[in-house]
């Protein structure tokens, strides 16, 4: 019974599989509600917690760029592709007359809702998740052993491989290099190239001291520890308040 | 009228205007219904079955698995890196996995770009995680594909390293820029009909991907040519180079 008792945790303490599980079922239910109320709470929400984990608004805004990008072009071509009634016309030169429709505008601001909430969903996952855990997670879940590993490699290496490319790219524009677009495109192509390059020796390298380490072509994990029956019970209650809201 | 028009048009625009960067077309977190989500997650999952069941075959060879972690690592970083689109006037990055797929295979290069995507969707909220598996089909199936049947296919002709790398970036390019216009169109169309609105996608995007493919397409080139003069024997040991073709 000690272990049922409630205890209080932060969300990144929680165990990463739940946390996992909880985005995913909070995704899809963001995807399955035709209702405005969940992923308006939950877009609030998020925003004020990425705020509080980014404490800056400009990284705040550079994380939602893409996305407001996209929705742009999307509520722009749902609203002209839309059906009902037309808020505004007028009349462009080569195109002719270009409708608004009101179900389009109003469809496409729904789905741009929906997008912002899942995407602070997904900030706050990455945010309060440590990515090995992540990828602990993912194996418990049955993704391919070689995925995670692959992504282990990748998470390993990847800013290692962009400090490179910083420092080629320097190097570069210190020569001259970008300057205009075919040396843009050339400067690009040798970057991209002399990657590939170190790519391809520094796995062999990789490899060689990892043997030497024992490896014999599998990377060993680190070993998540029983879920405790509070957070379980936690995540279970959570749930239910979701799909509650959901139907609101 | 002009009022509401201008306000409208404006928000919309806004993002737009802001973007210093035009990034390649991944479909945004939360954009697809639940259904066309689970419809692409399971059409790509054979692809990416057969993927890992060939990386499995050769797990033997110990620097295989880190060579594809740090190639998905090569693909992050690539499409971390702007390049100026002319039309456009914006920076973009190309998405790298015709170059991946003319290295490792096209089942393995779906593989490499699913970690790929999953890193973006986690790292940059480019893409998303219930938008995971559509953006493997567009990025990940048509790319590698397209890219890697257009290099084979010029290179039988006996088509130049150069020249086959430079139609197989283009191709990827576009051929991940039309898949990616349908699965959008499929999933939010409504009530709409598709053909118009997969017509309008396309068009809506053409100023960027259309420049950009021409750029891909020139920085795989240069990327293989430069492979090829410094480090011949990597492709001639994935049978990409003639006998003679380069001198050693």
């Amino acid at each position: 019974m000690e272990a049922l008792k409630p205890t209080f945790f932060k969300i990144q303490d929680l165990d990463p599989r739940i946390k996992l599980f909880l985005c995913l079922f909070y995704i899809a239910l963001l995807l399955i509600t035709d209702q405005v109320f969940l992923p308006l709470v939950t877009l609030a929400l998020g925003l004020l917690s990425l705020y509080g984990i980014y404490k800056s608004p400009a990284k705040l805004f550079h994380r939602f760029e893409e996305p407001a990008i996209i929705l742009a072009v999307l509520i722009l071509l749902k609203s002209i592709t839309g059906s009902g009634e037309v808020i505004f016309s007028f009349d462009l030169p080569l195109v002719g007359e270009l409708s608004f429709y009101q179900k389009g505008l109003r469809d496409s601001a729904f789905i741009a809702l929906r997008v912002l909430a899942s995407v602070s969903l997904v900030s706050i996952l990455k945010e309060l998740t440590p990515f090995h855990q992540l990828l602990s997670a993912l194996a418990w879940y049955r993704v391919p052993r070689e995925i995670v590993e692959i992504l282990i490699f990748a998470d390993r290496f990847m800013f290692h491989l962009l400090e490179e490319a910083r420092v080629i790219y320097t190097a570069q524009k210190n020569r001259l290099g970008y300057v205009g677009i075919k040396k843009g495109l050339s400067s690009f192509s040798t970057l991209a190239g002399t990657l590939l390059l170190r790519v391809f020796d520094q796995s062999q390298r990789v490899a060689l001291s990892m043997s030497l380490r024992g490896y014999e072509g599998i990377m060993p994990l680190s070993s998540l520890k029983g879920a405790r029956p509070s957070e379980v019970i936690w995540a279970l209650m959570f749930a239910g308040i979701l799909i509650g809201v959901s139907l609101l | 009228m002009f009022r509401r028009f201008e306000v409208f048009g404006l928000a919309v625009l806004a993002p737009l205007f802001w973007a210093k960067e035009a990034f390649a077309m991944h479909i945004s977190e939360g954009i697809l219904p639940m259904g066309w989500a689970v419809l692409w997650y399971l059409l790509s999952i054979p692809f990416l079955a057969y993927g890992v069941h060939f990386i499995r075959k050769r797990a033997q060879e110990l620097w295989w698995k880190p060579l594809l972690g740090l190639s998905a690592a090569l693909v992050f970083v690539i499409s971390c890196m702007p390049i100026p689109v002319p039309i456009a006037g914006t920076c973009s990055h190309p998405c790298g996995t015709a170059i991946s797929a003319i290295l490792l295979g096209p089942f393995v290069s779906v593989v490499v770009a699913f970690c790929a995507l999953l890193l973006q969707a986690l790292f940059l909220a480019h893409g998303g995680l219930s938008t995971l598996g559509a953006n493997t089909i567009s990025m990940g199936v048509a790319g590698s594909f397209g890219g890697y049947f257009v290099f084979k296919f010029l290179r039988a002709l006996g088509a130049r390293l150069s020249l086959a790398g430079f139609f197989a970036g283009l191709f990827a390019d576009w051929a991940t820029y039309t898949a990616t216009s349908f699965e959008l169109s499929l999933g939010i169309r409504g009530e709409a009909e598709f053909w118009p609105l997969f017509s309008k996608i396309m068009v809506a995007f053409i100023p960027t991907q259309l420049p950009l493919g021409i750029l891909e397409g020139a920085i795989t080139a240069g990327v293989v040519v430069l492979v090829s003069q410094k480090r011949p024997d990597i492709l001639r040991s994935l049978g990409l180079l003639r006998l003679g073709e380069v001198k050693a």
